[in-house]
């Protein structure tokens, strides 16, 4: 093998191992965040029009207060203590207010951005079954999510209505 | 006409003689196995799509009864499968590999999509972009074909119109699509460079190809319209000017450094269209008309298309020449209505229209080939 032979077998190497490393590393740390402290969140209808996104059910987070005042700045860190109370069957907003202030006490805390005065953590959607668009237009009453935190990230893990999982309401309902 | 035919017209106008036409044909047919074989490789493409269209048919149907971590194994093992072939055949050249190239990098695509549907991973669309485009530029420099670096190119365009789309950063939606078109000059100066380069040369022809046709076709029709509009957050827009003046200036830089590779007056042309475009569509973003300004606009328009076809000239493109040509041609007949408005669909301004329209076409077709002989001189 000649020294370019090799130098160029040396890029192709890299090459193709850079991206198959780089998505083995981006599963891993997406299946640790989805691991992390579950908190459940109750969620409310939306417009659930999204072309660009398949059959994503869309959804708005109930956080219990309004965390994105009309004087939030915009796109600036926010992040959202979660806490569940006595007798609770949802995580609300305990405190919220700019990262760089919150308390390193508060054991779930989710960060996100205020965009058009809505906080958003990228935990906004859930993936279905295209059998169920028909059904699924709209977001079922008593729905509610289930999150995975980890570093203030969080990863949705499931959806419930009515406390039973989507899909096995889906099932029964059907 | 059959190539025949035209051989035969050739030695009845005494071009060739008939021993040199019956050579030509000879050297036809015997090449004649090199188009069969593309023949073989479009018949074999038809195969592969159906097999694929099946397969991603009986996979769809089934989709929601395939469990995440099978899905997972699976993608990642044809990944891998598709990347060892590839590496398999990274020493040759021709269809094959740079198929399973372009392959590789789809997969990678349909890759995250996976992982964000799995995860229902949100986003505005170009992070997932641009995690692509990050992973598959070292794969696009060891193509030997066009295709990767046009399919890179295409994508990485997509995700700055998303990028400056997206309702993110506070910035208004047109202050980052001004802001992302510094990009466009930047693979104009890598495309348009004429000296010694390590870049590969697929890559770089198509950052030209891509660079000019953002610049001229679709920079110039985008500019009209902002002469035609009103804008009034002049500070914000010179900010975000900041960036595409800039790389305007990195690819003049670039023209005016290749003096010695390339033809002198092209290169000149050339640095003159790029400050021209970059003059035309800042413009009417930092100053405030109190209207349309037709004669302006269209002058400005005329003065790019007029320094593309001196380029084409030198550099003896004869298809962007009658393109640029036809072009200013156009625009002349649309300042006419621009500047009559109404008057030009009356009887009289209909008449007077058509007259322009064929006066046009008529100076156009009489006196290009004098043009361009004028602009060839020295």
């Amino acid at each position: 093998m000649t020294g370019t032979s090799r130098l160029h077998s040396m890029w192709m190497a890299g090459a193709v191992g850079f991206p198959l490393a780089a998505m083995a590393v981006w599963l891993a740390y997406v299946a640790y965040g989805s691991g992390g402290a579950p908190v459940t969140l109750a969620v409310a209808g939306f417009d659930p029009r999204d072309l660009l996104s398949g059959h994503f059910l869309t959804y708005r987070v109930a956080y219990g207060a309004d965390v994105c005042p009309a004087s939030a700045p915009k796109d600036h860190a926010v992040c959202v203590c979660l806490n569940k109370g006595e007798g609770q069957r949802f995580h609300t907003a305990a405190w919220f207010g700019a990262c760089a202030d919150a308390a390193a006490s508060c054991a779930d805390m989710l960060s996100g951005a205020c965009r058009n005065g809505q906080f958003v953590a990228g935990i906004e959607r859930f993936y279905f079954d295209e059998r169920y668009a028909d059904k699924l237009r709209l977001v079922p009453p008593d729905a509610s999510i289930t999150v995975g935190l980890r570093g203030g990230q969080g990863t949705v893990t499931g959806m419930q209505v009515g406390g039973v999982s989507l899909e096995q309401w889906l099932e029964d309902s059907h | 006409m059959s190539f025949d035919t035209k051989l035969a017209t050739w030695v009845g106008a005494g071009l060739l003689s008939a021993d040199q036409a019956a050579a030509i044909s000879a050297y036809e047919r015997n090449a004649a196995p090199a188009r069969r074989s593309w023949a073989l490789y479009g018949i074999a493409g038809v195969g592969i799509a159906a097999l694929a269209t099946g397969i991603i048919s009986l996979v769809a149907a089934n989709w929601s009864d395939i469990s995440a971590p099978v899905k997972l194994a699976v993608y990642f093992l044809v990944q891998a499968g598709v990347g060892g072939a590839l590496w398999v055949r990274r020493d040759r050249h021709g269809v094959g590999r740079e198929t399973l190239l372009v392959a590789f990098m789809l997969l990678l695509l349909a890759g995250i999509g996976l992982f964000a549907q799995i995860y229902n991973l949100h986003s505005d669309g170009w992070q997932g972009l641009r995690f692509w485009l990050a992973m598959c530029l070292p794969l696009t420099l060891l193509a030997r074909g066009r295709l990767a670096a046009h399919l890179w190119l295409i994508g990485f365009g997509i995700t700055a119109v998303i990028w400056a789309g997206a309702d993110v950063g506070g910035m208004h939606g047109e202050r980052r699509l001004v802001q992302a078109s510094g990009w466009i000059y930047l693979f104009a100066a890598l495309g348009l460079w004429a000296g010694p380069s390590r870049v590969p040369v697929h890559f770089v022809q198509a950052a030209r190809s891509w660079s000019l046709a953002m610049l001229l076709p679709v920079g110039t029709a985008l500019g009209s319209v902002l002469w035609h509009g009103q804008f009034d957050d002049t500070g914000g827009m010179v900010r975000a000017m900041a960036f595409p003046w800039l790389g305007a200036v990195v690819t003049v830089c670039a023209l005016l450094g290749s003096r010695g590779h390339a033809p002198t007056r092209y290169l000149w042309a050339m640095a003159g269209l790029v400050v021209a475009s970059t003059v035309f569509w800042s413009l009417p973003l930092v100053i405030p008309f109190s209207g349309a300004q037709p004669l302006a606009s269209a002058a400005s328009f005329m003065v790019i298309w007029a320094f593309a076809a001196v380029a084409a000239v030198a550099k003896g493109d004869r298809r962007l020449f009658d393109a640029a040509s036809v072009v200013m041609a156009l625009r002349i007949i649309v300042v006419y209505f621009e500047v009559f408005g109404s008057l030009a669909a009356t009887g009289i301004g209909l008449v007077l229209s058509g007259g322009v329209i064929l006066g046009v076409a008529w100076i156009w077709h009489r006196y290009r080939d004098h043009l361009a002989r004028s602009l060839e001189a020295p």
